[in-house]
């Protein structure tokens, strides 16, 4: 399986819509941290305004942290979508399939591969994200905190990684992309949904929330980790009761239950690779 | 070295390959012909494990083919190669050694001595985008061979070369069989099929229609023309009855079809009968007779 880590981590490096997808995210950052500037170069954190600057910097964290999850998605499903079948459809499966590895490590070792990118990705994005609202707006976030939401971050593009492998395993590289792409954003509406309803406290939106993150836990594992890394201060700002924040946040089964569904995920996906005609 | 019981693969109502029964032993070069959708491709891919078989079994050097013991000891070309470009072919074949676990210092010699083996020594360096058609072939020939297996399938290793690369492969492919390796070969290339392979197969909508040494097929038959004076038509007569097809033009008797062992008896004949003979000319039914004869009459030439 190493061998394969080692040439998928080299391919990565390759890529060109990889090294497309780094540039516009640093258009981004630098583009969001223009703002940051601007709104607090006038700005006084202190006395009486210190709350202000802390709610204001709250805003811009959950903006900046929700915009990255669509970044993050849409990098995991570029690399994930094209792992099993593109190498089916351009043949490059059949050196790897013919030789002595398993097709199991062959899947598994891409998947490592990939989720080591996509979550070294994800925590540089939001490492930075935070960096700068803390710079800017004085936030009181604990390090350990923020490292620990950030940790747990990494599941987001590990889920859609999973998801996305499952597709490349059973249909084409295009069609993988797109139903795991589109399946993603129902699951981001469906939190949205469930905040809003915990917002004016209607179960009905709450549940719908609840099932599309059983589908799949990506809008859970972004409020987990936000709600990790904000910490208290984080719960007691009025932002984090919108459609961005943890007005209605995950319990920690559902970080158990992320876990259990990459696993599923994957046996499913290794089962249908090994059974595949080539 | 390799052996298949009833091996079929069907997809939905489609059958691919119905009921091979196949036995290719140790040092063979086996030629496995047939026209484009016979099922050439699923039969080596059943052998090497791409393709799940729906019934039957294939065995290679006694264990189950496909399983990775034996993917340790056999090599494979597709009949694209394709790998990733961004590698150099030394890359290429670097990741392979480590796959097969060649040991570290076998490793740069067995790449030089494969290189050289496909005439690609000194474009290692280079990334496999910068190679053409035939370059990518050939390293996937080298590639296949590298940690030197005892049976080799090589699927249509020269569809995508010129002549001068196809002579390489050819070439090469004789070096393999000297060092004892055996060697499946798929091909709709009959000529290249008949200068390499020492056994043969035909394949007709999925089914092995016959399997043997290249002379069953090749040396069974052959036409004679023969220059000749004084020919007494009364052999000519006697010989139409018999079914033979024979014909004169001027002083040349056309005689197609011939055992190999008739040859001096049909001589005899001629001189017994006083005509004097100038010239015979002997032509070997070639393979492309034999396989139009088999694919299109269901070999009721060779029967």
């Amino acid at each position: 399986m190493r061998h394969i880590i080692k040439l998928t981590l080299k391919e990565v490096v390759n890529k060109r819509i990889i090294h497309l997808g780094i540039i516009l995210t640093l258009i981004y950052i630098l583009v969001y941290g223009t703002g940051l500037y601007y709104t607090a170069k006038d700005m006084v954190f202190e006395g009486e305004n210190f709350l202000w600057g802390q709610q204001i910097g709250y805003q811009l964290l959950t903006m900046g942290w929700y915009v990255s999850i669509f970044m993050v998605g849409a990098i995991a499903v570029v690399t994930g979508a094209s792992s099993i079948s593109q190498e089916i459809e351009n043949g490059t499966i059949l050196g790897l399939a013919s030789s002595p590895i398993r097709r199991r490590d062959i899947l598994l070792g891409k998947f490592i591969a990939y989720s080591m990118v996509t979550s070294l990705y994800s925590i540089v994005m939001i490492a930075v994200i935070i960096s700068l609202n803390v710079y800017f707006f004085h936030l009181m976030i604990d390090p350990l905190d923020a490292a620990a939401g950030v940790l747990i971050y990494t599941l987001l593009p590990i889920t859609i990684l999973a998801f996305t492998i499952l597709c490349s395993a059973m249909l084409s590289t295009m069609t993988a992309g797109i139903s795991s792409f589109m399946f993603f954003l129902v699951t981001v509406i469906g939190g949205f949904v469930e905040q809003i309803g915990a917002l004016i406290s209607n179960a009905s939106l709450v549940n719908i929330g609840i099932i599309s993150s059983l589908l799949m836990p990506t809008d859970a594992v972004y409020r987990l980790a936000l709600a990790r890394a904000t910490g208290t201060m984080g719960h007691s700002s009025i932002v984090n009761f919108g459609p961005f924040g943890t007005a209605s946040s995950p319990s920690t089964l559902m970080f158990v239950y992320t876990l259990v569904y990459i696993a599923v995920l994957l046996r499913l996906a290794v089962y249908y690779f090994e059974r595949k005609d080539l | 070295m390799l052996k298949t019981e009833s091996l079929s693969k069907r997809y939905d109502k489609q059958t691919a390959c119905k009921d091979i029964c196949l036995s290719i032993k140790e040092g063979q070069v086996f030629g496995l012909l047939g026209p484009n959708g016979a099922g050439k491709s699923t039969l080596v891919k059943m052998l090497i494990g791409l393709v799940r078989p729906s019934s039957g079994q294939a065995n290679i050097m006694g264990r189950a083919a496909g399983s990775l013991e034996i993917r340790h000891k056999i090599g494979y070309l597709p009949e694209m190669f394709r790998f990733y470009d961004w590698l150099t072919g030394g890359e290429l074949l670097r990741f392979f050694a480590q796959v097969y676990r060649l040991p570290a210092h076998q490793e740069k010699l067995a790449i030089q001595e494969v290189l050289e083996l496909v005439g690609l020594q000194g474009r290692e360096k280079d990334k496999i985008k910068n190679y053409s058609k035939g370059m990518q072939q050939r390293l996937g020939l080298a590639r296949a061979v590298l940690h030197q297996p005892a049976l080799v399938f090589l699927d249509e290793p020269t569809s995508a070369l010129d002549p001068l690369g196809r002579r390489d492969v050819r070439d090469a492919i004789k070096r393999l069989q000297q060092k004892g390796t055996t060697i499946f070969l798929n091909s709709h290339l009959l000529g290249e099929v008949e200068m390499t392979c020492s056994h043969l197969g035909f394949i007709k909508k999925g089914q092995l229609i016959a399997a043997g040494p290249v002379e069953d097929f090749i040396s069974k038959e052959q036409d004679i023309i023969v220059e000749v004076k004084n020919f007494d038509n009364k052999l000519l007569i006697r010989w139409n009855k018999e079914g033979r097809s024979v014909r004169v033009n001027e002083h040349l008797l056309h005689l197609n079809a011939v055992n190999r062992e008739e040859v001096p008896l049909i001589i005899r004949e001629i001189t017994e009968a006083g005509g004097m003979i100038y010239r015979v000319e002997s032509r070997s039914r070639g393979l492309e007779e034999v396989f139009v004869d088999l694919i299109e009459n269901d070999g009721a030439v060779l029967k």
